[in-house]
């Protein structure tokens, strides 16, 4: 059997932690290898020193039965290995075609030879069915094209060993389905894959084998046709999980709404149309409810206003209370948590370390400062209180700059704010999206935790999954419109729900 | 010691070998450009201009203090900005706002007693540079115009105001100058000038240590400063979490400009200067500020070392003028050396690639 990748004995240290400890890692040529691990057990670490990010502190690296040492990412080039990031890399007001040649430039004459580029990107697109106008701009093209486009940057170089790292968490679920067919006619043509993801439904679609890392080690590999989803997860986790929420008894309070929206429109400038038209619903206490849709159809659009991000017409009412023109602040001490869309670009201050994003709303209460001082004691306690709770795991504690966290405890960090402060209605945008299953399943819980407690809960989701396991009633937008407001999780299908996300259902009628 | 003190401290100390090394740099550019010129007299001229500071002993001090006091406040003036995210590049027009401001009490208001004579004109100066700054601060925030433009342009503005203001107000036609500040209203010296006699040294220098330390506080222990820095780190995520980025814009670059405008008060009221010459030129102190300020990668207190650093340089600099170099060429070389200095982010990076690989090779034997 010959090898394509060999990591032995991989040893990777980080300020107060592990990230990989003798990890070894064998991938065989033209096989799909996955990754599986919690978030945080050094996934992205170990596929960073392969393609030379970083450098592993020990261990040997084998490319194709050859020791080599892989110390810049060109050098990861020039050996044939290309990465695809769980964050993309492209330049935004560069086209397509710029941002693939971009320093691979072929020149003839010194002069940027574009001719012969377009040929081959163009060739490229066609053989594996990428579809990519190589003249739009980044701007112009969906995040799913964009994956495509790193995925030709990869080509492009003639690479034929391939990083997916969380390929699928941007994703909308059929352009998961393309991305699997990609990955399977790269792996005909002789490439070799490794795949990081959590989502064990996918590994056990695409992947051959799958390597599973807990806590900076190796667990074992294991053949994925052979192995059950939950064995997997137990690997993972090291306990057993519910891949299914278990939501107890359903609240039995009195019903009271805590969210009633109006004849809410949002209009984006420059745009004629309404992303949000006149759009009514109401959250009651002790529900959850589900906006489901196809990513684009109005829900960022609605959440922003409702939170009072985006200027809006209309009513909208917390707790009783119009708030339809009050500040975000106000909104944010007036019992509305916003689990935002984007934690990167939203929800953290990367600069700023875990404790101090614990208390981005928090910062100006009495119980943390006092005469415009900011009292870090009472800061730190209630940091640390919150990362114990919620198993935040970092190499420095509270002390960790929210940057250099994993991505799963990214979204930990700002989930743990958002349900420990005050409040009466959670709105939770896509709160589960790369957090592996042990996580999920307690963040799951957690949210389940709310609406038991008599919380209201607005749950956006992509994830059909999620809405059918989760929530008590599913809305549906489409095209900035309810369709449907009131299906019932446990009624309808999968299949009925996709036809209303799709808008070829729907209309006034309920089920 | 806890992991958290040790990485902190490790990543305090490259900062602190980077601004060394690019103040190596800087030197020796400065050097390349003196033999370039004037290759016989090259190393003396060097030798001159990095001991000449203290060419007549101790009191050179005193001169370096002086130019520090100035161009250390320009420098915190430009750092309290940009944690905002704001460049104030209009530090110029702030600065000359606030001397003219701070000169017109000092020649005027004669009716007040020494040392509140002195205070209010500083605290005139503060309104002054406030204004001015807050002005930017207002159109960046409301009309998102680009605090680079505006800042330019208000510098111009605000030199040929000063000008109007001066040629109006108190003007001394024979000497195309301002009136000189009367002596109530000067900085006061508080033996600094029998600690370095026949300099310009005044007790300006410890509003500027008390300054440094304040806006350290403040970025430090303030809800005040962690919305500031959160809202330049992250305008998105302020945003969201309901910090009114707007008013903290304004506020901040009100601040920013109350610092240069407070830098100008001390220059202008200094006893050894106490005038404002007519002149269409823009104040250099709050561009060199801008260097200080990025040498020190921000820091208010490492604002204060970069700043005496480079005000060492420029008073060696005036003794190169022994060696026969003329004035052109020595403000090539010391701005040449302040210019590289601005290079530290640069090696900054590349010390952290180089320790990285050594570090490597090391574990490997
Ligand atoms: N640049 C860095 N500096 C310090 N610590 C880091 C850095 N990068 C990663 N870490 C730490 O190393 C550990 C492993 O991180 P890594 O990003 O590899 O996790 P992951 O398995 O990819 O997790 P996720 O599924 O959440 O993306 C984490 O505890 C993280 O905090
Ligand atoms: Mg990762």
């Amino acid at each position: 059997m010959s090898y394509a990748v060999e990591m032995l004995n991989i040893t990777k240290r980080f300020p107060g932690i592990i990230a990989n400890n003798q990890v070894t890692l064998q991938v065989r040529r033209g096989e799909v290898h996955a990754l599986l691990g919690e978030n945080g057990a050094g996934k992205s670490t170990l596929m960073s020193i392969l393609f030379g990010l970083y450098s592993a502190d020990e261990g040997t690296i084998r490319i194709n039965e050859k020791e080599v040492r892989v110390t810049d990412p060109n050098e990861a080039n020039a050996l044939g290995i290309g990465m695809v990031h769980q964050h993309f890399k492209l330049i935004h007001n560069f086209t397509v075609l710029e941002n693939i040649i971009l320093g691979a430039e072929s020149q003839k004459y010194s002069v940027l030879d574009m001719k012969t580029a377009r040929k081959k990107v163009v060739a490229l697109s066609e053989k594996y069915h990428l579809d990519v106008d190589p003249d739009k701009r980044i701007t112009e093209i969906t995040v799913g094209m964009q994956q495509r486009v790193e995925i030709l940057k990869m080509l492009y170089r003639d690479n034929d060993i391939l990083i997916f790292d969380e390929p699928t968490a941007v994703l909308l679920p059929d352009e998961i389905d393309e991305l699997i067919e990609i990955i399977k006619n790269l792996v005909a043509e002789g490439k070799t894959i490794l795949f990081i993801s959590h989502k064990l439904d996918e590994i056990k679609r695409v992947a051959d084998r799958c390597t599973v890392l807990r806590r900076g080690r190796v667990i074992g590999t294991v053949e994925v046709a052979s192995t059950s989803k939950e064995e997997m997860a137990e690997m993972m986790v090291g306990r057993k999980v519910l891949l299914q929420v278990d939501k107890g008894e359903s609240y039995l309070g009195t019903p009271s709404t805590i969210l009633e929206v109006q004849d809410l429109c949002v209009k984006k400038r420059n745009e004629r149309k309404n992303k949000v038209d006149h759009v009514s619903f109401r959250v009651q206490a002790g529900e959850i409810a589900c906006i489901a849709g196809v990513d684009g159809n109005g829900q960022s659009e609605l959440v922003a206003a409702i939170a009072g991000l985006m200027p809006s017409t209309g009513r909208i009412t917390l707790c009783g209370e119009d708030i339809s023109h009050r500040s975000v602040r106000y909104r944010n001490c007036h019992g509305l948590s916003h689990i935002p869309e984007d934690r990167q670009k939203q929800g953290l201050v990367m600069e700023y370390n875990v404790a101090q994003n614990l208390v981005l709303q928090e910062f100006q209460e009495p119980q943390f400062q006092r005469h415009g001082l900011i009292l870090t004691g009472a800061v730190n306690e209630y940091a640390d209180r919150l990362i114990e709770k919620y198993d935040i795991r970092s190499g420095q504690g509270r002390e960790t700059a929210a940057g250099s966290l994993s991505g799963g405890n990214q979204q930990k960090v700002i989930i743990a704010r958002e349900l420990e402060r005050p409040h009466e209605l959670v709105i939770a945008v896509q709160p589960t999206r790369g957090l592996d299953v042990g996580a999920i399943e307690q963040i799951q819980a957690q949210l389940v935790k709310q609406r038991n407690a008599g919380k209201a809960v607005l749950l956006v989701s992509l994830e059909l999954e999620e809405v059918m396991s989760l929530s008590d009633r599913i809305m549906v937008l489409h095209d900035g419109r309810i369709v449907a407001d009131h299906l019932d999780p446990k009624k309808i299908t999968m299949k009925e729900l996709g036809l209303y996300m799709a808008g070829v259902k729907g209309g006034a009628t309920d089920v | 010691m806890s992991e958290k003190s040790l990485k902190s401290q490790k990543k305090k100390s490259t900062d602190l070998y980077a601004a060394i090394a690019a103040a190596l740099i800087g030197l020796l550019f400065g050097l390349f450009v003196l033999l370039v010129s004037n290759p016989s007299k090259a190393f003396q001229g060097f030798g001159a201009l990095l001991t000449g500071a203290f060419s007549e002993g101790i009191s050179g001090l005193g001169t370096i203090l002086y130019y520090t006091t100035t161009l250390a406040l320009c420098a915190l003036s430009v750092a309290f900005a940009s944690r905002t995210g704001v460049f104030n590049i209009g530090g110029a027009g702030q600065f000359i706002l606030g001397g003219a401001a701070a000169s017109y009490v000092g020649v005027n208001w004669t009716f007040l007693p020494p040392v509140l004579h002195f205070l209010v004109a500083v605290l005139v100066s503060l309104l002054a540079g406030a204004l001015w700054g807050a002005l930017i601060g207002l159109l960046k925030a409301f009309f998102n115009i680009s605090e680079i433009v505006i800042g330019i342009l208000l510098n111009y503005i605000g030199v040929y105001l000063a000008n109007m203001f001066v040629l109006d107000y108190f003007y001394d036609v024979s000497m195309n100058r301002s009136l000189p500040v009367a002596q109530s209203a000067m900085v006061p010296r508080l033996g600094m000038d029998k600690l370095f006699p026949n300099t310009a040294a005044d007790a300006g220098i410890f509003i500027a240590v008390l300054v440094a330390v304040l806006i350290w506080f403040i970025f430090k222990r303030t809800t005040f400063g962690y919305q500031i820095t959160a809202c330049g780190n992250n305008p998105d995520a302020s945003r969201y979490a309901g910090i009114n980025a707007k008013k903290n814009i304004v506020l901040a670059m009100a601040i920013s400009g109350a610092i240069s405008g407070l830098a100008g008060a001390l220059f202008y009221l200094s006893p050894a200067k106490n005038f404002i010459a007519i002149s269409d030129a823009t104040p250099a102190q709050p561009m060199t500020g801008i260097c200080a300020s990025l040498l020190a990668m921000g820091n208010p207190i490492g604002i204060l070392f970069s700043s005496l650093f480079i005000s060492y340089i420029t008073a060696g600099g005036f003794n190169m003028q022994l060696y026969g170099f003329v004035p052109e060429i020595v403000d090539i070389v010391t701005a040449a050396i302040i210019y590289c200095s601005a290079f530290v982010i640069l090696i900054n990076k590349a010390i952290r690639v180089l320790s990285a690989r050594f570090q490597r090779k090391g574990k490997e034997k």
